[in-house]
């Protein structure tokens, strides 16, 4: 309305070309803001497209990892079966062969004792190995039981001190996700105690706001979330491979990080767990 | 609603081009015109905008323009251009069509945007909104003037021409693989 009482006092001669220049202003206004729209629309685009890349590149990176563990672990399968139950089970047959009837009655008594003795050390062979597939103790007893157990075996060891505090399970998670959790912790472990040189573990669980943590400190050599990064693009790295196509199964978070004093390494595994997720 | 839009103007134009007799009308029809048009881009940006707030304050101004509008149709004397009008409805487009320019580019699933039927209806907006505010503001003191019409009638043409070419544009898109980013598109 302003400018209407300027323009009414205004020089009509110069009413064209503020017309002129303000239609093209306006113009220009408009074309520009669509086409900032659509350009900067199209760089979302290619943005996305990247990160959909990146994504699909990491889930097959995680993908080969998990193939190339299970290989591994049916090859460690095979090797033990094949190599200390086959053989023993070779052994026992030789004791109990057709000449067995022809010896004399404590020859007979020895050859059978012998082949029991073979027997047991192959029954308790294949219950290791049943074992490290799935610990009866987390089967029956839990994932704190479980990791109280592995730690009594390290510590057992007198090179570590492994300990462990779980502050929050009076409930537990579903069998899957503790032993997935389990599984984690044991090659988080695994890692500690082939490559950091460390003189303790600790892990400590606590559970806030329907999220389950798993907290791993240690006082060796560690790494951080960007030496993760940067093993997750190399080939190296199967163990932490696994470890993270597991938190992925789990839709859990994983960090690694330095402890706010700087003297430790720090494992977090953050698990969302919905109340109906845990039982009795 | 472009549709009816388009309708609406065809018949208008067709029936002013037709009959010299209803020339002496042409800013009533004008006007009313301008009421039909603010009345149907209301309900299609009302439709497209998302923002439970901006709506509200669209309602608030679409109450208020009605009942301007209105009285400025029957208060107005029948032969001269009411500018006041135009003119704001013009600037209402404009802010709607940067809200809902805005509101695209903050949603990170609205992508091809260029792609969907409301987003040239948009531009068809904006752009016919913004070339045509300056016109409209003088018209009512110039229109009379030969140099001027000659100027505004070129001017508004053009863009009443460009407007209905990006509606038809709009019309055509096949929107069937993005139906789901857009909250026009959406079936309730």
């Amino acid at each position: 309305m302003i400018l209407l009482q300027i323009t009414n006092q205004s020089n009509p001669l110069n009413i064209s070309g503020v017309l002129f220049f303000g239609t093209m202003g306006m113009l220009a206004l408009a074309i520009g803001l669509v086409l900032f729209i659509i350009f900067h629309q199209r760089r979302v685009i290619r943005y996305q497209l990247q990160l959909k890349e990146m994504e699909e590149e990491q889930q097959k990176i995680l993908l080969n990892a998990s193939i190339r563990w299970q290989e591994e672990e049916r090859q460690r399968i095979a090797a033990d079966l094949h190599d200390d139950a086959g053989p023993l089970l070779a052994t026992a047959r030789l004791y109990l062969n057709e000449n067995l009837v022809k010896q004399d009655i404590s020859t007979q008594l020895q050859s059978i004792y012998n082949a029991k003795q073979i027997i047991d050390d192959t029954i308790q062979l294949i219950r290791n190995i049943s074992h490290s597939l799935m610990p009866p103790t987390l089967k029956n007893f839990g994932l704190e039981s479980a990791v109280n157990d592995l730690f009594q075996k390290i510590s057992g060891s007198g090179s570590m001190n492994a300990s462990s505090r779980f502050h929050d399970y009076r409930q537990r998670l579903r069998p899957e996700q503790e032993l997935l959790v389990f599984r984690v912790i044991q090659e988080l472990v695994n890692n500690i105690l082939k490559h950091s040189n460390a003189s303790f573990i600790h892990v400590t669980q606590n559970y806030n706001a329907d999220k389950f943590f798993i907290r791993l400190h240690h006082d060796g050599r560690g790494i951080t979330q960007a030496d993760v990064e940067r093993l997750n693009k190399s080939a190296l790295g199967l163990g932490l491979k696994n470890i993270q196509s597991r938190a992925r199964v789990l839709q859990a978070k994983i960090d690694f990080e330095k402890d706010m004093s700087q003297t430790y390494y720090k494992v977090t595994l953050e698990v969302p767990v919905e109340e109906y997720e845990m039982i009795t | 609603m472009v549709f009816f839009l388009a309708i609406y103007s065809i018949i208008v134009n067709f029936f002013i081009l037709s009959n010299r007799q209803l020339w002496q009308y042409s800013f009533l029809i004008g006007r009313i015109a301008t009421i039909v048009e603010f009345s149907l881009f209301s309900i299609f940006f009302f439709r497209v905008i998302e923002s439970r707030t901006f709506k509200k304050g669209m309602v608030a101004i679409s109450i208020l323009m009605a009942a301007y509008l209105i009285y400025s149709l029957i208060t107005f004397s029948n032969n001269s251009f009411d500018s006041v009008p135009s003119g704001i409805t013009a600037m209402v487009f404009f802010i709607y069509c940067i809200f809902y320019l805005f509101e695209r580019v903050r949603d990170p699933t609205s992508l091809f945007l260029y792609s969907s039927p409301a987003f040239w209806i948009v531009v068809a907006i904006i752009i016919y909104s913004a070339g045509t505010f300056f016109p409209f503001i003088y018209a009512q003191d110039y229109i009379n003037k030969s140099g001027f019409n000659q100027e505004y009638t070129l001017i508004h043409s053009t863009l009443y021409i460009l407007k209905n070419l990006l509606f038809s544009a709009a019309m055509l898109i096949s929107d069937k693989t993005i139906k789901s980013s857009y909250p026009m598109n959406k079936k309730k």
